[in-house]
């Protein structure tokens, strides 16, 4: 087939898709068209031969927090999340603590514990060597997420250094803050302060908190005018909750 | 051991694209392999990025897309025909398809206020300074130099900012027609240029 035979307008349309300038309506039509394989093998011609201009388009780091955010979001949708979630999740604080210095002896004796009694529930006297990992106080953590929805934060208290590690899986938003409490038995919140949501950072926890923290309460983070809740309670939304549990 | 005053992590993912063979990763994340994924994101991410930021100008949903984009990728690996041709070229114009969908889902208003006022890389030719196929690219940049000038920026202007006709005669203050044929005159001569 040659140039001269194929459908003008198929033609033109092929490109204008793949340039980019119709309207939604009309992207619908196109793509409804890409069923037929010669008007797909035409719409990819036309990509591939635009394709080099995006060589001109300067690079821009993408957002450190995205990549924590599509982790999770692979680990929801995986074929295999049915039956490897929990190994998903450790792999979420594996991606975390490994790029996070100093905290490697305790993880790793922490996640070890955990294998152990995951693999022999019923065992209660654990070998030797976990037993000493037992006399450390255990990591606490907590999945924050939204009702019925997504994780939206990761939060790992680590009792030995005193601070908490918070990895956030959403972005920030304009104007507003987002601020962390525990709510321990009595149910009352107390703020552990106003999360950086670039990155995962760690915070130190005031001594008064830190029995709080490594309990068994909940944290939740809301959303709070800039600067954080001017009340000391929380004034704003709650964007996401999750209980604490020891690891 | 500190314990508090700790500084933020460094970010982890600001190295530039990598002309890395993406096709040997491609078939790992079919097979459901995480590190796999993540390398791509490594390689292609910052010019996704860059290239969506470019259409949608707003951060926020030029992320949003790129998360769309590489859970879709996750999703779909094994969809992925390796005949059909470079898989950068693939993932690149996935990610451009989606961000002008979003661009269209916007409302007017939005559009045209966002627009203006941003800044963004040269688009001329003296902006390819790291390219990857440097010989295709000299070919379209010698058939684009072929065009006459307003075919070019149009075409130029279409690609880089994903605008509609409509908005591109807006902003030529020519009518609709006329820019369909500028731009329909100068796809024709292009795909002549490029066949020879």
């Amino acid at each position: 087939m040659t140039a001269t035979d194929r459908e003008p307008e198929d033609v033109g349309m092929a490109a204008e898709y793949a340039l980019g300038v119709l309207d939604a309506g009309e992207r619908r039509l196109a793509e409804s068209r890409l069923a037929s394989p010669v008007f797909a093998a035409e719409v990819r011609a036309w990509e591939d031969r635009l394709h080099p201009l995006t060589d001109a388009v300067q690079s821009e780091p993408a957002p450190e927090g995205l990549w924590p955010r599509i982790d999770a979001s692979v680990s929801a949708v995986s074929p295999k999340a049915a039956t490897a979630e929990t190994s998903g999740w450790w792999r979420s604080l594996a991606f975390w603590r490994g790029s996070t210095a100093g905290m490697g002896a305790l993880a790793a004796a922490s996640v070890a514990v955990v294998m152990v009694q995951a693999s022999r529930p019923d065992t209660p006297a654990p070998a030797p060597a976990v037993q000493q990992v037992q006399a450390q106080p255990p990591m606490v953590v907590a999945r924050l997420a939204a009702e019925n929805g997504p994780t939206v934060f990761i939060v790992a208290y680590d009792p030995m250094r005193r601070t908490t590690l918070i990895t956030p899986l959403t972005p920030a938003q304009a104007n507003r803050v987002h601020e962390l409490w525990v709510i321990p038995a009595d149910g009352t919140p107390r703020s552990l302060g106003v999360i950086g949501m670039d990155s995962p950072a760690r915070y130190a926890v005031p001594e008064p908190l830190q029995a709080l923290v490594g309990g068994d309460g909940t944290l939740a983070v809301s959303l709070e005018p800039m600067g954080g809740s001017p009340t000391g309670a929380p004034t704003g939304p709650v964007v996401a909750s999750g209980p604490l549990s020891r690891v | 051991m500190p314990s508090s005053g700790e500084p933020f992590l460094k970010p982890r993912f600001v190295s530039p694209e990598v002309s890395a063979p993406l096709e040997p990763l491609l078939r790992r994340v079919a097979e459901g392999d995480r590190d796999a994924l993540e390398s791509i994101y490594r390689h292609t991410s910052a010019k996704l990025f860059g290239v969506c930021l470019r259409i949608l100008k707003d951060r926020n949903e030029a992320e949003d897309v790129l998360h769309e984009v590489y859970v879709s990728l996750w999703r779909r690996a094994r969809s992925y025909d390796e005949a059909q041709g470079r898989a950068v070229a693939w993932l690149t114009t996935v990610a451009r398809n989606r961000a002008i969908d979003r661009l269209r889902s916007r409302a007017a208003s939005r559009e045209t206020a966002t627009v203006e006022g941003m800044e963004f890389a040269d688009e001329s030719p003296s902006a390819f300074a790291h390219m990857q196929a440097a010989q295709e690219r000299t070919a379209l940049e010698r058939c684009l130099a072929e065009l006459d000038e307003r075919s070019r920026q149009a075409i130029r202007t279409a690609f880089f900012e994903g605008v509609t006709y409509e908005q591109l005669a807006a902003r030529w203050d020519v009518p609709l027609g006329t820019m369909k044929s500028w731009i329909r005159r100068g796809m024709i001569r292009l795909r002549g240029c490029l066949e020879t």
